[in-house]
């Protein structure tokens, strides 16, 4: 049986836990709040783009390529240069969030023979670095407010190896609300987009479309759209994790506060039993002793 | 057609971070690779890309709006015009200090060596810096 003073350190040690995820679970909620509100700021622009490129690329000439568009040679044997974006968390404690945008990522790696990771936030950078799988040092982002800002750079740097040819295919692991409660980690190919291409776009022939056209070229109209679509795409990846990295520590945290406070009942309740069983203990030898001394005392008469 | 509603377009302005415009338009104006263009009602079906740049748009009432607007695309379609850029600013929101000096820094950065990347962004730097000048400066009637 513990002593009451052990007990009343236990209450107390859950009681200043408590206070910590009390306080991180209203910072998340806060947090998530906002970035949920800028991501249904750039959600018009997003979708607005998404369906404008569709509705380009049909116009496009059956011929046409791009570099953009076009899987390189050798990428569909596994020959070529693949670069990974892994978003990740800055901290821990967000449930199984973390763990399972990295399971994707190393699916991702085990698919294909020549990877180069770049990863997002600190918890993957330490995962990586502890299992001795080689990152960009480069690439030190934080995942904590993404801004346009932040997915600009990025989506330059990657730009810029994809022309250099030192990467040919770009992915990007990261999680998304699937709805307001459930999140998934998912994995999306952004490099060459290919799937965009208009030989992979089937056209329904009941379409009454009409002849667009192309100003000042369609080279021209790619240039311009594809590096904001990719950026777009990048922004709301972040944006996304971010959101759900937060819903998952407000979850994470809620149910440690749950935990807690029925610990702490348990507790309580122990304590209070054995305060209970104290008190009688000290009646009991308090009365035994008082008829002792009386008994004692009628003998002596 | 309705009278009133004649030689008007819908048109939908949005850039990355808000929906700029979402009503009838009588004219707009823009910058593209090759020079200005401009669209009134029931403009060929046509997709353009569209150059940092001042917008210049004619409402209904024939008031005028001019934004400085960034690059973009711009689709022109059964009478409704939607155009995607990645920043624009109104004259209200601007600061002219941070242009200049932006101006100033890009001039200064393309005055050194610098990797073809690095010239690139100074390059487009001080293309944007410019035209938000240029846009401060000039005055409208």
């Amino acid at each position: 049986m513990p002593t009451t003073r052990e007990l009343r350190d236990r209450i107390g040690s859950i009681d200043n836990t408590m206070k910590i995820t009390n306080a991180m679970y209203l910072i998340s909620s806060t947090k998530m709040r906002k970035a949920k509100a800028e991501l249904a700021q750039t959600e018009p622009y997003f979708y607005t783009l998404q369906s404008m490129i569709a509705r380009v690329m049909r116009h496009l000439p059956e011929d046409y390529t791009h570099p953009f568009l076009d899987s390189r040679e050798g990428t569909a044997e596994g020959e070529g240069k693949v670069a990974i974006i892994c978003v990740t968390a800055d901290k821990g404690l967000a449930g199984a969030y973390n763990h399972n945008v990295i399971k994707e990522t190393e699916e991702l790696l085990k698919q294909y023979k020549n990877t180069r990771l770049f990863v997002v936030g600190e918890m993957g950078r330490s995962y990586f670095h502890t299992r001795r799988i080689a990152i960009d040092e480069t690439f030190r982002y934080t995942a904590q407010n993404p801004t346009l800002h932040r997915a600009r750079v990025i989506t330059r740097r990657m730009l810029e190896l994809f022309q250099n040819r030192e990467i040919d295919e770009l992915h990007i692991a990261y999680t998304r609300m699937k709805s307001s409660l459930e999140m998934e980690s998912l994995e999306e190919q952004l490099l060459p987009l290919d799937k965009l291409h208009p030989v992979f776009v089937k056209v329904p022939i009941t379409a009454n479309y009409e002849a667009f056209r192309i100003f000042p070229n369609p080279d021209a109209l790619m240039e311009n759209i594809i590096p904001d679509y990719l950026n777009g795409y990048i922004y709301s990846a972040l944006v996304e994790s971010f959101c759900a990295e937060q819903h998952a520590r407000m979850t994470a945290m809620d149910s440690a506060n749950r935990n807690g406070n029925e610990l702490k009942q348990k507790l309580r309740i122990q304590y209070n039993r054995v305060r209970q069983a104290q008190i009688t203990q000290e009646i009991t030898e308090i009365a035994a002793g008082a008829k002792a001394q009386r008994a004692a005392k009628a003998r002596k008469k | 057609m309705m009278r009133g509603n004649e030689g008007l377009f819908s048109a939908k302005v949005i850039a990355t971070n808000k929906v700029y415009y979402d009503d009838k338009l009588r004219y707009l104006n823009v910058r593209t690779l090759d020079g200005q263009i401009g669209f009134m009602a029931h403009h060929a079906p046509i997709v353009v890309a569209v150059e940092i740049g001042v917008l210049d748009a004619q409402k209904p009432d024939g008031s005028w709006v001019h934004v400085e607007v960034g690059k973009g695309i711009l689709q022109f379609a059964n009478n409704r015009l939607t155009l995607l850029v990645d920043t624009l600013e109104t004259k209200e929101e601007m600061d002219i200090r941070r242009a200049e000096e932006a101006k100033e820094r890009a001039e200064e950065e393309l005055r050194q060596k610098q990797s073809y990347m690095e010239y690139k962004k100074s390059q487009a730097a001080l293309a944007r810096a410019l035209g938000r000048l240029e846009f401060y400066k000039k005055t409208y009637l």
